[in-house]
């Protein structure tokens, strides 16, 4: 039985034509962290609020531990869900010291117990010297453990993270992220947190669900949706990806830089797009070969370098920094696939309109 | 009882954001904002169900002569707080003359006199009697003409020294929130120091100009005191005059009803004003404009004027009263019973504080909690009392609560035989109420200027470490905002104590306050017993224009007021 499990959940605001959240359904075991990732708009807070209780359904059912918390008649309150929640701004109370911060929602428990689990906290976060001082006084990674240590003081069954780590440094960032992983790891906590960078949610989920336009695109783990994305949406959102038109011959896929073996067995003739990221192209410097450099732009450890072919189509790929392409020159053009990622050309088939258009801001420019 | 088919509404609509059964919080704070609505309804729905007779009464008596008078002071005082409010606010923010950080501040202390007590100060000292005018007759002869101060003139001019800091204050602050960078660009592109405030500065300040003005002309037609002093009729005049004169409480309100158009006038006035254009500059730190220094006689004129109004709107009458206060005290013509009154304005101040603060925390937590866009329009509209003149309140308020007292009495006779009196107009409590009506904006403005900033993620992470509605407030809110609080019970403390022409109206039989004892004082020219009252008065009105100097932008760090964006105005 699933800890966690969402069923046909639907969410729209007055004076928005399009439901936040639409007909999102998913599970979760006890233990497992998922990840909702998408982008901004995407109905992953909202999804967020919901389980959280802050939100109602307009339909559907969302239950906690087998315990029905909302469907479309009813929803219990929040402070009766025992979920805890990290907020992306941490949201510590300013007029409350650490210690009371963490204590908040431990009314109800006998003294010792109290005193037992700050002490608990307090060295789960290694903030044991910091009790007495107030949010103010404290680093933005203290305030985020903190704020972790809050949220966890009532055992919840449930923890939900907001974008944690979006106020963080890059360096610090990182570092939390690990801090917080082994942590709920430790605890066994199951835990749902909302992101829009596909890495961080990578690397702390199990498994990541998708969301676009308040549906979810797929629910996978982390290398499944990276390696073998469900939709143009999601190859496109987790990382930079080429889309290489095609058609379906005997021998497999046929494109302007080579044919992919036609794993999914479509039907000769079929119209198609082969997703190729972009280190997964190969550049050979060749006279004669297929495909011109348009530019090439140094990144460090390796460079973006733009290619065309005959057809006009201009791919992006990442290759090593020392091998130094020049514009203008030709090159020829291989890719170095162990599966081929196809979608049909036909723009109806698996995705809506939106995901195109929602998406565009993550294509190099 | 009802056999009739009551509609079904269906349940959904009812159904408020994160209100759950048993949460009161948003029906409180909808009762609140009804009850407080009532009576700027009842006097809105007497303008639409004009009585015929009364009109034709109002029209061939005074009706022309109050609107004439009206609008005069309207484009006087209008005139006279535009110029002296803007061209102070300039003159302090782009010029650097000797004691310019003092009168920066000193400035605003006009708004701590009540226009009547400017008024009645100003009308001894210019009066034939006054020492002003003997001084002048024994100078040039008794047959000198001397300008009359019981006049149109002397109206506009008391009310304008009054009410200018509205504008000065608001206007400084939009000033002071100008970029330096965007004062260099116009002079990069050709623009004169005079050209730049004609063509940049003014029109960005102009939403707050329009809203400072719109203030300070609400006054002006809220007015009582003075305009009653100087045997100016305007519409409080009239009201008051139909009111206890002629025991017409009809007329009254028709003519409350029109005085409420003049004010409806205005606030569309400065929403038109305000215009469609953005006037908010780019957002976080901007580097302020730096003020010229001025040298030679400029910057001692500067001084001069600045000192001069100074003197005149606060110095010279505080001094007169003082004068007046110390040279009666234990004398004759002191006021023995000025203790009762004392108390009893203390009182009714203190209460009514208490009562308009708790009725901000459930009407803004209500708010908060719901969400709901009908509650959000009433408790707007609530608001409007600040707008309404004291009379037009006064009116409103006694009609309904009239109407419960008569039919509680009668119930009450009719089923026990026992007589409830006038329980609510004849005590303290239609007074109150009426001080809700008109001064709830000024306490929910300020709770909710507090409120905005605890961000609803706050509310969220109590809700879910287990705290119930009542007791995020209890636990989180209210102890954050302890200085939104003090600050909302002082504001409406001092307005309850500066209040005229509605404790006039609505008091209990004998029950005195400090203002009611100035206007019987005045009207009988009895200034120097007027002087203690007054003074009490002017010294509690000082307290809100200390807060005020705390919150608005000192004069070197201005640019940390770009984030606390000092909207004084209940309007906006």
């Amino acid at each position: 039985m699933s800890l966690l499990s969402l069923e046909q959940v639907t969410k729209s605001y007055p004076a928005q034509p399009l439901a936040a959240v639409d007909r999102l359904s998913l599970g979760l075991e006890k233990g497992e962290i998922l990840a909702l990732l998408g982008p901004s708009g995407s109905g992953k807070t909202t999804t967020l609020r919901l389980i959280a209780g802050f939100e109602r359904p307009d339909a559907g059912v969302v239950a906690i531990g087998g315990r029905v918390m909302a469907n479309g008649r009813m929803s219990v309150p929040p402070e009766q869900r025992g979920v805890g929640v990290v907020f992306q701004e941490y949201t510590l109370f300013p007029h409350l010291t650490v210690e009371e911060n963490i204590l908040f929602g431990l009314r109800r428990l006998a003294t010792p117990e109290r005193a037992q689990c700050l002490r608990e906290m307090l060295d789960m976060v290694g903030l044991g010297s910091f009790a007495q001082r107030y949010p103010h006084e404290l680093s933005g990674g203290q305030q985020q453990r903190v704020a972790l240590a809050r949220a966890l003081a009532p055992r919840p069954a449930l923890l939900l993270l907001d974008e944690p780590f979006s106020n963080l440094d890059a360096d610090l960032r990182t570092q939390m992220l690990h801090e917080v992983h082994a942590i709920l790891r430790h605890l066994e906590i199951t835990a749902v947190f909302v992101t829009h960078d596909h890495e961080e949610a990578f690397m702390v989920a199990d498994r990541v669900g998708v969301l676009n336009g308040g549906r979810l695109e797929q629910l996978s783990c982390p290398e499944e949706i990276y390696h073998r994305p469900a939709t143009r949406f999601v190859a496109r959102f987790v990382g930079q990806a080429n889309f290489l038109p095609g058609r379906v011959v005997r021998a497999g896929i046929e494109t302007d830089i080579g044919t992919f073996p036609n794993s999914l067995n479509l039907p000769e003739g079929a119209a198609v797009e082969v997703m190729i990221r972009p280190h997964q192209l190969e550049l050979r410097p060749d006279a004669a070969g297929n495909g011109l450099v348009i530019s090439r732009r140094f990144r460090g450890a390796d460079a973006l370098v733009i290619v065309q072919l005959p057809s006009g189509m201009t791919l992006y790929s990442y290759q090593p920094s020392t091998l130094g392409f020049q514009a203008r020159e030709w090159v020829t053009v291989g890719a170095k696939a162990c599966h081929s990622v196809v979608f049909s050309a036909d723009k109806s088939w698996q995705e809506g309109v939106n995901s195109d258009h929602a998406n565009r801001a993550t294509t190099p420019t | 009882m009802h056999t009739s088919q009551a509609p079904t509404v269906p349940y959904r609509r009812l159904r408020l954001g994160l209100w759950q059964k048993g949460d009161l919080w948003p029906v409180g704070a909808g009762v609140i904002a009804l009850l407080v609505a009532t009576p700027i309804l009842v006097v809105v729905s007497s303008l639409i169900t004009p009585s015929r007779a009364i009109w034709a009464h109002l029209w061939h008596t005074y009706l022309l002569e109050l609107v004439w008078n009206t609008l005069v002071l309207i484009a006087g005082v209008g005139m006279g707080v535009l110029l002296l409010g803007t061209g102070l606010a300039w003159l302090v923010t782009m010029y650097r003359f000797p004691g310019r950080r003092l009168f920066e501040w000193l400035l605003i202390l006009p708004m701590a006199m009540p226009a009547y007590v400017m008024g009645f100060v100003f009308l001894a000292l210019f009066d034939y009697t006054g020492p002003v005018q003997s001084t002048w007759r024994w100078m040039f002869g008794a047959k000198t003409w001397f300008p009359d101060i019981a006049s149109p003139g002397g109206v506009i001019m008391v009310m304008t020294l009054g009410l200018y800091p509205y504008i000065y204050l608001l206007t400084r602050t939009a000033f002071c929130e100008q970029s330096a960078g965007m004062v260099e660009a116009a002079r990069a592109l050709g623009l004169g120091e005079r050209g730049v405030f004609w063509k940049v500065m003014l029109p960005l300040a102009r939403p707050s100009i329009a809203a400072g003005l719109a203030l300070a002309l609400m006054e002006a037609l809220a007015d009582f005191g003075t305009v009653g002093l100087y045997g100016y009729s305007t519409f409080t005049v009239a009201i008051y005059r139909v009111w206890f004169g002629l025991f017409n409480r009809e007329a009254a309100t028709e003519l409350a009803s029109v005085l409420l158009c003049f004010t409806f006038g205005l606030l569309f006035l400065e929403r038109g004003l305000r215009g469609r254009a953005r006037f908010s500059q780019t957002q976080g730190c901007v580097r302020p404009v730096s003020p010229r220094l001025l040298v030679g006689w400029r910057a001692w004129a500067a001084a001069a004027i600045c000192g001069g109004i100074v003197t005149a709107a606060f110095l010279l009458p505080v001094a007169q009263l003082l004068y007046w206060t110390l040279s009666t005290l234990g004398g004759p013509a002191s006021d023995t019973r000025y203790p009762m009154f004392l108390l009893n304005t203390l009182i009714l101040a203190a209460v009514t504080a208490f009562v308009a603060v708790i009725a901000a925390v459930v009407l803004a937590y209500g708010l908060r909690l719901s969400r709901s866009p009908s509650i959000g329009c009433f408790a707007r509209f609530a608001c409007m009392g600040y707008a309404l003149p004291g009379s037009v309140i006064a009116v409103g308020v006694l009609l309904p609560l009239a109407f419960v007292d008569h039919t509680l009495d009668g119930f009450l006779r009719q089923m026990f035989g026992i007589s409830s009196g006038l329980l609510l107009t004849g005590s303290m409590a239609g007074l109150v109420f009426a001080y809700l009506v008109r001064f709830l904006a000024v306490s929910s403005q300020t709770l909710e200027a507090g409120l905005v900033k605890i961000t609803p993620s706050m509310d969220m992470a109590a809700r879910s470490l287990g705290t119930s509605p009542g007791g995020v407030l209890r636990r989180i809110h209210l102890p954050l905002l302890r200085g939104s609080l003090g600050c909302a019970a002082i504001l409406v403390f001092v307005d309850v104590m500066k209040e005229m022409p509605a404790t006039l109206l609505l008091r209990p039989f004998g029950y005195d306050t400090l203002a009611v004892r100035i206007w019987q004082l005045t009207s009988e020219s009895f200034w120097e017993a007027a002087a203690l009252p007054a003074l009490t008065i002017v010294a509690g009105g000082i307290l809100p224009v200390l807060l005020l100097i705390r919150r608005s932008p000192p004069a070197v760090m201005r640019s940390s007021a770009m984030q606390e964006r000092c909207d004084e105005s209940p309007l906006a």
